[in-house]
């Protein structure tokens, strides 16, 4: 008692530093509690009777969302290291970088991220560059599943599909190649960002349930083009409405899935913005159900650097 | 690309593209209100220099010239009450608590130990269930579809409206710390229950001998033993209470019509997630009663009990010299079904 007493005294000091180390407990904290729920095992993760278990939950979109940021675009040019943390229902992302320039506006260097859920661990590094309208990087990953399964090669899948406890459980990598635009246009922003997918590590005779795409792709490669597009209503710089439409194929199974849906976002400070983003599958070859879709959850997205002329928290 | 034809083994559900827009129709339908009402106030609120972003390049406020004015602006109805008291360090350490609760109720082993039925839920199950096992999935999908509605209307609710467009994020930081307190303690308690009493779903008679569906996950896991009682109906209907309890407390909408349409709706949808669990042949109608009558409690009393009730210790406010000035004048309001006077007297 006297230990949160401490804490919540530290989270109420003005001293930024001390409000850093209360964020860096809590997302430690956070950290273990799903880390014990995926040492639980898949049995575990499937009897939880709530929505995001046997399919992982939403992850907000990474490109083609930023609000207007002067805050970042204001720090000065430098050696830094950088944190992005998202956070949702059932499902975690903490992002690192290590780079130049300005954090999360303009800068190069290395970043590496890992993301729970109870469906899966996932774990990545890669390369990034960002310059205040194009974004691009390639990244290392690899993928763990608590509860689902490899599927044995079919011309049509079905979302339990994944589930047969008979077949291996799934884990694979990847490499991934992304490239991201943004321009100004029709009275807000459209962003374009395209990617390329290699996968590996899957047993022959088997496709994947792709974690990050939400669907099943057949190896080597996959790809993604995603457009969004954002409006300001004009209330504020800090509110933004708009729609993202998508196209995944796979072409080993000549498989083309088409989602969109709506996208709002809201910085509430300078380092925090709320984010609510749906794909819902228009056009498409298998039988996912929801699996295949984005329901939209909205999720929160911390940003922190080192250095920073004004730290706050949050 | 539309979906190839049917396996031998099964239809696929025709989740085509009018059902895509019909989602997005729904999904757009239930928080449209929400994001109507967040438009901002012209007042900027009693919000510190880092409540709403970005704030660097805002030129700083003038100062006022002057004295200070004599008449002090009126509470705003999302100002927290000093009689409430505020979530204390013993609240967080309960919601972890009942966080690893609602993980840990999990690992209880599945086993079939209570696999009987009764009148009432093969009545419900005769009268509800669809003979496809496609479309019993389709409500499987939207009953969680509504979970994300309910969810995402308290996250519009605590972030959007009240953090955001309210300009109050202590209180927002409030609410938010109280859903999740509350949601942990129902899930939790929820878990631990179903993995004690071990319930058969009723799907497993019907499905599980089969061989398409015998090695699927829903036929082997724990899962299948879970469904005393209903943790979708339980979470649902916790959102739904807390939604009530703070729209009838705070006022979050500002407008009386609006906060009991956003309570309506919210209890509307968990009833639509609770009935679609039994549509799904994933409970049972008793399930699903026990789940919304343990969501509604949990979400409306441990708030109340907690910090609406009151009890906080509330600062004695010295007198001022505008005393007077606050007390309302006397005003007649006339209705149609009478009229009002009213003032301090």
């Amino acid at each position: 008692m006297a230990r949160s007493e401490s804490l919540l005294k530290m989270a109420r000091s003005d001293n930024p530093s001390r409000r850093r180390s209360v964020l860096a407990l809590l997302v430690l904290a956070c950290a273990l509690l799903v880390g014990s729920a995926l040492r639980a095992g898949s049995a575990a993760a499937q009897a939880l009777d709530l929505p995001g278990t046997s399919t992982n939950p939403s992850e907000p979109p990474r490109k083609g969302v930023d609000l207007k940021q002067p805050y970042w675009l204001q720090g000065r040019v430098r050696p830094f290291l950088s944190a992005v943390f998202d956070g949702g229902f059932l499902f975690a992302r903490s992002e690192l970088q290590a780079g130049y320039g300005r954090p999360h506006y303009t800068w190069i260097g290395a970043t590496t991220y890992s993301k729970l859920t109870l469906g899966g661990v996932t774990l990545a590094a890669g390369l990034r560059g960002q310059v205040p309208n194009i974004d691009i990087g390639v990244t290392a990953k690899s993928f763990r599943s608590t509860d689902s399964r490899f599927v044995r090669k079919s011309d049509l899948y079905y979302e339990s599909d994944t589930t047969i406890e008979t077949e291996p459980k799934t884990a694979y990598q990847s490499l991934d190649v992304d490239l991201a635009v943004t321009v100004k246009g029709l009275g807000g922003t459209v962003g374009l960002e395209t990617r390329g997918i290699a996968v590996f590590g899957v047993p022959d005779g088997y496709d994947v349930f792709e974690d990050t795409l939400r669907l099943i792709v057949r190896p080597p490669f996959v790809w993604q083009t995603k457009l969004t597009y954002l409006a300001w209503p004009g209330w504020q710089d800090n509110l933004a409405v708009g729609f993202v439409a998508e196209l995944i194929g796979s072409p080993a199974r000549d498989n083309l899935v088409f989602r969109t849906g709506p996208v709002v976002t809201v910085s509430l400070t300078d380092h925090l913005q709320a984010i609510g983003s749906a794909a819902f599958a228009i056009f498409y070859h298998d039988d996912l159900g929801l699996s295949g879709s984005d329901l939209g959850q909205i999720a929160l997205r911390y940003r922190w650097a080192s250095g920073e002329a004004w730290p706050n928290f949050p | 690309m539309p979906p190839l034809p049917s396996s031998p083994t099964r239809a696929p559900r025709t989740f085509d593209a009018r059902t895509g827009w019909r989602l997005a129709c729904v999904l757009i339908a239930a928080l449209a209100p929400s994001f109507a009402l967040a438009a901002p106030p012209a007042d900027p609120g009693p919000a510190g220099p880092s409540a709403s972003a970005p704030t660097t390049t805002d030129p700083a406020p003038p100062a006022a010239p002057g004295p200070r004015k004599a008449v002090p602006e009126p509470r705003d109805s999302l100002d927290w009450d000093p009689s409430w008291p505020k979530v204390k360090p013993y609240e967080y350490v309960l919601t972890g608590v009942f966080a690893l609760m609602a993980v840990g109720g999990q690992v209880i082993p599945g086993a079939p130990r209570w696999t009987g039925h009764n009148a009432l839920d093969d009545a419900a199950r005769d009268a509800l269930r669809p003979t496809s096992v496609e479309d019993q999935e389709r409500a499987q999908d939207f009953s969680d579809l509504g979970i994300v509605i309910l969810l995402n209307q308290v996250l519009i609710d605590n972030l959007f409206v009240t953090w955001w467009a309210r300009k109050h994020p202590d209180t927002a930081w409030q609410l938010s710390v109280i859903d999740a307190e509350t949601l942990a303690f129902a899930v939790g308690v929820q878990q631990i229950v179903a993995g004690a009493t071990g319930r058969q779903r009723p799907y497993v008679d019907a499905l599980c001998d089969t061989d398409y569906h015998r090695d699927r996950g829903y036929c082997v896991g724990n899962n299948r033993y879970r469904s005393f009682f209903s943790g979708h109906s339980t979470a649902a209907f916790t959102l739904a209470g807390l939604t009530c309890m703070h729209h009838a407390q705070l006022g979050i909408y500002g407008n009386p019509i609006a906060d009991a349409f956003g309570c309506g709706g919210a209890m509307a949808t968990a009833a639509g997630v609770a009935l679609l669990r039994v549509v799904g042949d994933q409970h049972d109608l008793t399930d699903v009663m026990l789940g919304a009558a343990w969501g509604t409690a949990a979400g409306v009393t441990i708030p109340w009990l907690l910090h609406y009730r009151g009890g906080a210790k509330v600062e004695e406010k010295k007198p001022d010299e505008h005393a007077a000035i606050q007390t309302p004048p006397p005003s007649v309001m006339v209705t149609p079904t009478g009229a009002y006077l009213m003032g301090a007297f």
